[in-house]
């Protein structure tokens, strides 16, 4: 049986992905901005800097595209953008979590009270 | 004087070092993969670097978007800090390494030298798969390739031990008396000293292979 911190890090690797999706849900973001915000959610990173082979993977897999644009400040920077395919995972992924994050909700709950 | 002109070089010692900490890190990963990512993480450090300033200058200020120096050291290491670990970052980039290699290759290469058959070809054929492996480095090609003589010198002193019998045989091929080298005692020589070290050598190679591979 794995350790507690081992399977919250399992979990949280694999939610983080679509966390980023979900940031992206709305507008196109910055790759600094994108991490920044990830990175000072509490909870959810430990290196701002492991994301970006993160964002790197979900290019990969076509769930997010990048285009470069000019700054105000500094070189072109890259943007990140949620694909179709990315909406599609994005969804699948949001109603799934929710029955799992009840389901176990409601036992811990349980577990709780007794 | 426009500051998007200028190059962003990170100018800050802890910047640098870090960045070639992270350089040495990446050097497992694949080169299009290490590339973006070390461009990504410039990027980041460059933008940090930035925004620290931009918290202290105006915008407009002539230095703005060069990584400007004029940021504290506390500021720095806040953002070196929260992009953590080079080591971590590159595991981070781990599980999209290409599939381990399999050391078909080594194990074919091996068994041709070792065989050293069909006589000639199989040599060569072995040497070349040894030579072109990506999992051995140079010192292990050259013991693959040593270990070739076990082959056809164990069939050799096989063949010796035969001759060596030197049977005379009375005409009806009854009676014979052996001279020279017993028949047992020639092939245990050839198990004991050609066959078994080129089989512990190449058992060594696949096994340095494989641990090559895995961490590949």
């Amino acid at each position: 049986v794995a350790p507690a911190i081992e399977v919250l890090s399992q979990l949280r690797r694999g939610a983080l992905e679509y966390c980023v999706l979900a940031l992206l849900a709305d507008e196109e973001r910055y790759g600094f901005d994108l991490v920044r915000t990830l990175g000072s959610t509490d909870g959810l990173v430990t290196g701002e800097g492991t994301l970006y082979p993160l964002l790197s993977r979900l290019k990969k897999a076509g769930r997010v595209a990048t285009t470069w644009r000019e700054s105000d400040a500094g070189p072109p920077r890259k943007y990140y953008a949620i694909t179709a395919e990315g909406r599609r995972a994005l969804a699948e992924f949001t109603a799934e979590w929710r029955r799992f994050r009840d389901a176990v909700d409601t036992l811990l709950a349980q577990g709780a009270e007794s | 004087m426009t500051s998007s002109s200028t190059t962003t070089t990170t100018t800050h010692p802890l910047v640098d070092d870090y960045l070639r900490r992270l350089e040495r890190a990446a050097r497992v990963l694949p080169r299009s993969q290490r590339d973006e990512l070390l461009d990504e993480i410039r990027s980041h450090l460059a933008a940090g670097l930035d925004d620290a300033h931009g918290e202290v200058n105006d915008a407009n200020d002539a230095n703005y978007g060069t990584g400007a120096t004029d940021v504290s050291e506390a500021d720095v290491r806040n953002l070196l800090d929260a992009l953590g670990d080079p080591a971590d970052i590159v595991s981070a980039a781990g599980p999209d390494r290409p599939p381990p290699r399999r050391g078909a290759t080594e194990i074919l290469a091996l068994v041709l030298l070792v065989t050293g058959l069909p006589p000639v070809i199989g040599w060569l054929g072995g040497a070349v798969l040894a030579v072109s492996s990506r999992l051995w480095t140079t010192r292990q090609k050259v013991l693959a390739i040593v270990v070739w003589p076990g082959g056809w010198a164990a069939t050799l002193l096989f063949t010796l031990g035969q001759w060596s019998r030197g049977e005379t045989c009375d005409l009806d091929g009854t009676n014979c008396t052996s001279s020279g080298m017993p028949y047992w005692l020639a092939v245990t020589l050839a198990i004991v000293f050609v066959v078994v070290p080129p089989v512990i050598v190449a058992v060594h190679l696949y096994r340095a292979a494989r641990r090559r591979a895995d961490e590949l």
